[in-house]
């Protein structure tokens, strides 16, 4: 396993020497300070708008961090044949698809860190206070959820073939459980019979990402942190997702043939 | 004499579903049967289509055999641990666009798990022997084509390996790129190292090779030394490897 | 080859901009609304977003507990964004919308977001006035936005001049709004102490609100009326107008339910008016 580490240095290396992290950071940044300029009825201590903008474009960039960096890393080794010299050393695809994952994983969590920093600096200019737990524990949770969106995009990178294809699929499902994911059950109740039992174990299938996007509203609103033994559930929940879906991924890459 | 790599009665079958296209299946290698002793080089030669590519992807894990076996050092090419001792470079690969030549030999050392002071040197001593020390903290998407070539050379030998294996190293290069590539695998051999290389330049595997081997549709023509075929056939390599692959060359009228 | 070609598109740009310009400008509004921009802009779908600012104004005065699309229910008392300081005993666990959960994963998953029903409370009232401001950019004929951003702006936030010119605002849109100048009215009595101005603005206020009910266009907002002549009669206690007074009652008695306790009033009124007379 100790192959994975240079593998995921090389994606997070990656990541800081293409733009899109800075361009998708500046962006958040601009956006934010312009919403943060309006004077709304000459009262500078709204803060809770300002951190819900702020909140929401950090969980689009990093979606789209995390989405379009992992779903072009087995393509790209594939296209630019750089795969071929990399498994012909001592490297199992097992390791490959855990290196590729870990990089990926890695990389979003130092974009977050920088994201979060800048989260922080935001609200704390407008509240003069910094609600550290609950910080924390958005941005772990935050991490956590994107765990499960790249090992997800990485299980798509097998499956599909074109990057953009799998980007697309992917982003749409990961907006599709946020959206509704939580609301499939009662959804199912309303149905009955076979479809209702259907839609109902899609509920139980899919990974519930909604949870992690929701402690968003527990920030911007000021609530008290979440109890960190419910913190652990669902950081324990998101790490079996992962490797579940990484499992798969490995299932399906062992057995591919790499030069078709 | 020691044997690097030895494969017995190989079969390569495509399923359909693979080739994407028709019903059937192709058969890329059948039959095949090799021994590459320790410390030469040996020329891997046939046609396009005619399973070079395959028969080396299966001794590196790539693709799996239909039937028969392939080994590397005694161990089986599936495990992994059988490709500790190998460099493979690759036709025509695009290096991390995003990494320095440097940074790209240190990534691969650090996969081979080589001490950092050692791998340094092994880093120094292969731009060296590539003649990229100069443009080693160069960024390799400013790399001419040649000059990839010559960073997948350096990248095959990070771990100094006791066996290389070269899949068209001179494929796209000018005659001074090619020329180049040639002294290497010369120096290679010089060093004991074993190189087991597939090309379409018959002039240049004449020049370095010990043994060739001549594939054709799958199946293994001819194998032995190229002085022994040159002198069997009465006519150089080029004509041999015609000859083998049933090329009737028609006279000017 | 390329050079000329950017010139001839940079060329047709700027035509195209120059002929553009007349019928954008035929476009806007003349009136001063400020959103007349998003106008030609958005179009029709700039009520929808009004309406979506609105709400998640609400939302915000519940801390982010509020129902999504798939939530049937509203919760308790949908939208009481002026409902004024929470009553004892409203912050409980309400699940009126949410409903126990069905199963582990809904039980789990609602340790992540809102799940108590608070309001808003101790200034932080502020924090849905951006929403509300957003709404009235897109949808400026949205009188309720103007109200209930000014109903806080003047009760709990202190900011009186802020409020009335948000409703001026609100009023250049809606001149025939009896609503706005309700509000308008309570800043000059509530805040500047001004009980002629307030009158004067409640006496317009009743005038738009006859004429509006003699197109009968409002038939189901009676409950108006009672509040604007209500606060005329303070306003005219204040200004010790017995005569006005007088009036006032009788005005509400005649339509309001509740005559019972506004007929002791009447009667306290006259006696002084009679005293006043002797």
């Amino acid at each position: 396993m100790n192959s994975c580490f240079p593998i995921a240095s090389v994606v997070i290396k990656e990541l800081y020497r293409r733009k899109d992290f800075y361009v998708l950071f500046i962006l958040t940044v601009l956006i934010t300070l312009l919403f943060g300029s309006v004077n709304f009825f000459n009262d500078d201590r709204i803060a809770r708008y300002l951190k819900d903008l702020c909140l929401l474009l950090i969980w689009i960039a990093s979606l789209v961090i995390a989405v379009t960096t992992t779903a072009r890393q087995i393509p790209a080794e594939r296209e630019s044949r750089t795969i071929f010299p990399l498994l012909a050393k001592p490297v199992g695809r097992g390791e490959l698809i855990a290196g590729k994952f870990l990089g990926c994983w890695a990389a979003c969590g130092l974009s977050l860190i920088v994201f979060y920093f800048f989260f922080g600096v935001i609200s704390a200019s407008r509240e003069h206070t910094l609600h550290w737990a609950m910080y924390f524990q958005a941005m772990w949770l935050h991490w956590i959820c994107l765990g499960i969106v790249v090992a997800m995009v990485l299980l798509g990178s097998i499956v599909f073939t074109a990057p953009s294809s799998n980007a697309t699929i992917c982003l749409i499902v990961i907006i599709g459980i946020m959206f509704a994911g939580g609301h499939l059950n009662g959804i199912a109740i309303q149905m009955r019979g076979a479809r209702g039992t259907f839609v109902y174990a899609i509920y139980y299938l899919i990974p519930h990402l909604e949870w992690y996007n929701d402690v968003r509203d527990l920030v911007v609103h000021d609530w008290p942190s979440i109890d960190w033994l419910i913190w652990a559930g669902a950081t324990v929940y998101g790490l079996f997702y992962s490797a579940f879906l990484l499992c798969i991924t490995w299932l399906l890459f062992r057995r591919k043939s790499l030069t078709l | 004499m020691n044997s690097v790599v030895e494969i017995q009665d190989l079969r390569v079958e495509f399923p359909n579903r693979d080739l994407g296209r028709g019903r059937g299946s192709k058969v890329a290698v059948d039959g095949l049967n090799l021994r590459v002793n320790a410390g030469e080089v040996f020329g891997f030669l046939g046609p396009n289509g005619a399973g070079k590519t395959t028969t080396m992807n299966v001794l590196l894990g790539f693709v799996n055999a239909t039937s028969g076996s392939a080994s590397i050092f005694g161990v089986n090419v599936r495990q992994p641990i059988a490709r500790k001792r190998i460099g493979y470079l690759p036709e025509l690969t695009y290096y991390y666009k995003f990494l320095n030549t440097e940074e790209l030999l240190r990534f691969y050392a650090r996969i081979f798990r080589i001490p950092r002071h050692e791998s340094e040197q092994r880093i120094d001593s292969v731009l060296k022997l590539v003649e990229l020390e100069s443009a080693r903290k160069r960024l390799i998407k400013t790399y001419s084509k040649g000059m990839q070539q010559r960073v997948g050379l350096a990248q095959a030998l990070i771990n100094n390996p006791d066996l290389l294996i070269l899949d068209e190293p001179t494929s796209g290069l000018d005659p001074l790129g090619r020329m180049k590539v040639r002294q290497i695998i010369q120096r290679l051999k010089e060093e004991g190292k074993t190189v087991f290389f597939s090309s379409h330049e018959l002039g240049e595997v004449e020049t370095v090779c010990d043994r060739v081997a001549i594939l054709h549709e799958g199946k293994l023509r001819v194998e032995g030394p190229v002085a022994a075929l040159v002198q069997q056939y009465q006519c150089d390599l080029e004509h041999v490897f015609l000859k083998i692959v049933g090329y009737q060359s028609n006279p000017p009228t | 080859m390329i050079r000329y070609f950017a010139a001839f598109l940079l060329t047709v740009c700027f035509t195209l901009a120059t002929v553009l310009e007349a019928p954008f400008q035929r476009m806007r509004p003349t009136d001063n609304s400020s959103s007349g921009f998003l106008i030609a802009l958005m179009g029709d779908s700039r009520r929808m977003f009004a309406n979506h600012f609105f709400a998640e104004a609400d939302a915000y005065f519940h801390s982010g507990f509020y129902p999504t699309i798939f939530d049937h229910a509203k919760p308790e008392g949908a939208s009481h964004l002026k409902e004024g300081p929470e009553k004892p005993g409203h912050e409980d666990h309400d699940e009126s919308f949410l409903g126990p959960p069905k199963d582990w994963i809904d039980a789990f998953g609602r340790h992540f977001y809102p799940n108590i029903h608070t309001h808003l409370s101790n200034g932080n009232e502020r924090e849905i006035l951006p929403w509300l401001k957003l709404s009235a950019e897109m949808d400026p004929s949205r009188i309720e936005t103007y109200v209930t951003a000014a109903y806080w702006l003047r009760s709990t936030l202190n900011k009186p001049a802020e409020a009335e010119e948000f409703l001026r605002e609100g009023l250049r849109a809606n001149p025939d709004s009896y609503e706005i100048l309700l509000e308008l009215g309570r800043i000059y009595l509530y805040n500047k102490k001004d009980p002629r101005v307030a009158r004067n603005i409640w006496v317009l206020a009743r005038q738009k609100w006859e004429k509006r009910d003699k197109a009968g266009d409002n038939s189901d907002e009676r409950h108006a009326y009672e509040e604007i002549i209500g606060e005329t009669l303070v306003a005219d206690r204040d200004l010790k107008d017995l005569k006005a007074q007088e009036a006032d009652l009788e005005e509400l008695i005649r339509i309001s339910p509740s005559k019972g306790t506004l007929e002791p009033q009447l009667e306290d009124v006259k006696t002084k008016l009679a005293a006043q007379n002797k």
